[in-house]
């Protein structure tokens, strides 16, 4: 018995170790944000005193968990979707994955390769472009969606894209401070 | 002209559109998935309202979060806006309100500042 609960102890661990304030893993649906957003808004009240921060957190958050769900009503992984926040010295880290067709990488790569290269005046630009555009064209929705992740965190956007068979995982880390 | 009144939730604004006391108001937070039908009401009643706008008016945005997809919809707001102070010759000022420590909510309304001809007042509280 001890020994087949040793997973337990051992994701324990794992949380630990990248200072995980929670994780979570499943399908996500608009239910499962608000019930996300109430659980990290309850974390977060405690943690941080900076409201900027908490913001900054909360935004990101939005942005990755729906961009997934957007995604998830033709996706028969869509339970395989993960979402994690990692608390650092009053820097948090945002995680999301989830698993995205194999024809879609290469366009999702160029997109956030491009925006890693921008400087903060560049992607305000973008944002901007993609705020008008947008609200002309619905197509393009996503991609406003990770300009706003860019500009919100100031950071450079970790990503990658493991394949697997007929699937790719996508993974996204948002590192955020305040800035 | 009826007035558009509706409650906020956790993930919806409060809104309030009335003409009689020349409010015009969206607040809280704006992350609904469906933007779209979510905010249609809210279109409708501009729409309406601007064939026949009150001459003098502000209109308060006092958001505390909103999403890339609300982004859209409040631009689309603010056109209409812009187009019913052009087109009738209201005099309209959006007030934009947002917490002091939040810049991110400060620079999201000097982008739309810049991309309306309406005159914004900032109000950090």
């Amino acid at each position: 018995m001890e020994k087949e609960l040793g997973f337990v102890t051992e994701i324990s661990g794992k949380m630990r170790e990248h200072n995980f304030v929670f994780s979570y893993r499943g399908k996500i649906s608009q239910e499962t944000i608000k019930a996300l957003l109430n659980l990290t808004e309850k974390k977060l009240s405690t943690e941080v005193a900076e409201i900027a921060v908490k913001k900054k957190v909360f935004n990101v958050m939005v942005e990755c968990l729906q961009n997934i769900s957007k995604h998830n009503t033709k996706n028969k992984h869509a339970n395989e979707s993960i979402f994690m926040i990692g608390s650092y010295e009053g820097k948090y880290v945002v995680y999301s994955g989830n698993v995205i067709e194999n024809e879609k990488v290469q366009a999702l790569k160029n997109k956030l390769q491009a925006i890693n290269v921008m400087s903060k005046e560049e992607i305000s630009e973008l944002h901007k472009r993609l705020l008008v555009e947008g609200s002309l064209n619905e197509g393009i929705g996503a991609s406003l969606g990770i300009v706003d992740i860019a500009k919100k965190s100031g950071n450079k956007l970790d990503f990658s894209f493991v394949e697997e068979n007929d699937k790719t995982y996508f993974a996204l880390k948002t590192f955020i401070n305040n800035n | 002209m009826e007035t558009y009144k509706i409650n906020g939730t956790e993930d919806t604004p409060s809104i309030i559109l009335d003409k009689t006391t020349n409010t015009f108001e969206i607040s809280g937070r704006s992350l609904p998935e469906d933007v779209v039908t979510f905010y249609k009401p809210t279109i409708d009643w501009l729409e309406a309202f601007g064939n026949a706008p009150n001459n003098n008016f502000s209109f308060d945005f006092k958001l505390e979060y909103f999403n890339t997809a609300s982004s859209k919809i409040i631009l689309d707001i603010l056109m209409k806006l812009d187009e019913v102070a052009e087109n009738k010759g209201a005099s309209i000022t959006i007030n934009w309100h947002y917490d002091k420590n939040d810049d991110d909510m400060q620079e999201a309304g000097e982008e739309y500042a810049e991309l309306v001809s309406l005159p914004f007042t900032f109000k950090a509280q």
